[in-house]
């Protein structure tokens, strides 16, 4: 009885000091790096920043093993042309997000040591002006919605099952692969 | 007196909810003639900015990724979607690349490609605005792997901007972080879209949502085909794509 008592209360405990550590840092939520040809020297990664804090925490610095160096940009309409314009730092608000996605903030993966292949994972390393860093996994894929397969066929799949059945055959080819190693429909 | 009032009370009511119900059906109906235009431009073609007056594209000779001439006559007999990029682009133009790959396939799928459109195909084409970097080989293991059947154009810089400019597309190199000849190049991300006598005829403007684009295509293509390039022979009932017709 004693013991049983023991032994929940440290998980209590546990969970208090866990969830007290997680509200300290920064969820990192969807990320994925956009796929490029093989001779690309510039990747782009995009994902979502949670600041769980009550404090602004500062992205300051991105740097990943794969890469020759990551920069924060911001890709910005001026006069009406697009611009990429370097950021020393990226703040996130205390309990808002920032969105990196395609058109706006995003990291800017410069000189990959070897070209990194869709379904492939790439590592990052953040790292914030309070010290504290964080490593991340980001799936390589062509899209956003791409790669979140469940696996289930879905009305899309089922053009990819009509044009296995009647399409060309480089495309019938195309599909079957796409379903069979993807498991989604292009 | 007073029973009379209390069972007639309900029909009356009932009487002035119909004549109500009647003369808002009446107001809307009249209303809605009044307020409808004849046609709403705006939402005619939500994502696309269509010219009355399609500008004519000059002479020009450039390259494709294969190392084959690309010139005016490339456009003859087809739609084209065009995008002006580079390839040392890590996020604008990938992700042009992606959402045209995304209307391709949306066309595709529908059988929309070329079949039902008089024989007149579709084609997608990306224009380096940084020509001296993107050689046809750069060309050539970059814009296939986004889609096996876009083609990759490149050439003389001083031609490319001989087109770019009258299309409204803008461009100019910025230095990047590093060295020298890391420069960035700032552009316009517009998809344009070329009719079949090789004329722009809309521009989609970034953001590009790919469904309402390959949307607004089917509209914009129905549209202006006839009026373009196409004469109809009454005594075969053939309809052929001309492309001679205007020239």
């Amino acid at each position: 009885m004693n013991r049983s008592l023991n032994v929940s209360l440290i998980f209590i405990l546990l969970h208090i000091f866990s969830s007290a550590y997680a509200h300290q840092q920064v969820a990192v939520e969807n990320a994925w790096v956009r796929s490029a040809p093989p001779g690309a020297d510039v990747l782009a990664a995009y994902m979502v920043l949670k600041n769980e804090s009550e404090e602004t925490r500062v992205l300051s610095r991105v740097s990943s093993s794969r890469f020759e160096s990551v920069e924060i940009h911001k890709t910005e309409m001026h006069e009406g042309m697009m611009r990429m314009i370097p950021q020393d730092s990226l703040p996130i608000p205390a309990g808002g997000s920032v969105t990196l996605g395609p058109g706006g903030f995003h990291l800017m993966l410069i000189g990959p040591k070897s070209a990194p292949k869709e379904g492939e994972e790439v590592e990052l390393l953040l790292k914030f002006s309070n010290g504290h860093s964080q490593r991340i996994k980001a799936p390589v894929q062509a899209d956003k919605d791409r790669g979140k397969s469940t696996g289930i066929i879905s009305p899309t799949s089922l053009f990819c099952l009509q044009e296995i059945w009647t399409g060309s055959l480089h495309r019938r080819i195309q599909c079957l692969r796409l379903l069979v190693i993807h498991k989604r429909c292009g | 007196m007073r029973n009379n009032s209390i069972s007639s009370g309900p029909i009356q009511i009932l009487l002035l909810v119909i004549a109500g119900i009647l003369l808002l059906g009446i107001g809307i109906w009249f209303g809605k003639g009044h307020n409808t235009p004849p046609a709403n431009r705006a939402d005619e073609f939500p994502s696309a900015t269509v010219l009355d007056v399609p500008v004519a594209l000059l002479e020009f000779s450039l390259n494709d990724h294969r190392g084959n001439l690309f010139t005016p006559n490339n456009f003859a007999g087809k739609w084209t979607f065009m995008f002006f990029g580079y390839t040392h682009c890590p996020d604008v133009c990938p992700t042009a690349l992606v959402d045209m790959n995304n209307i391709y396939h949306n066309l595709a799928e529908k059988g929309d490609l070329s079949e039902k459109n008089f024989g007149i195909g579709t084609q997608f084409v990306f224009i380096s605005v940084d020509p001296e970097r993107d050689t046809v080989k750069e060309l050539k293991e970059y814009v296939p792997f986004f889609n096996e059947r876009f083609i990759g154009i490149t050439g003389n810089a001083e031609v490319i901007e001989s087109i770019a400019r009258p299309m409204g597309i803008a461009y100019r190199r910025v230095p990047g972080k590093n060295a020298d000849k890391d420069y960035l190049v700032d552009h316009s991300a517009s998809i344009l879209l070329i009719d079949p006598l090789g004329r722009m005829r809309a521009v989609f403007s970034p953001p590009h949502v790919p469904k309402t684009i390959a949307a607004d295509f089917r509209n914009i293509r129905e549209k202006y085909t006839e009026e373009c390039c196409i004469s109809v022979d009454e005594q075969t009932e053939t309809v052929t794509f001309d492309y001679r017709k205007e020239k």
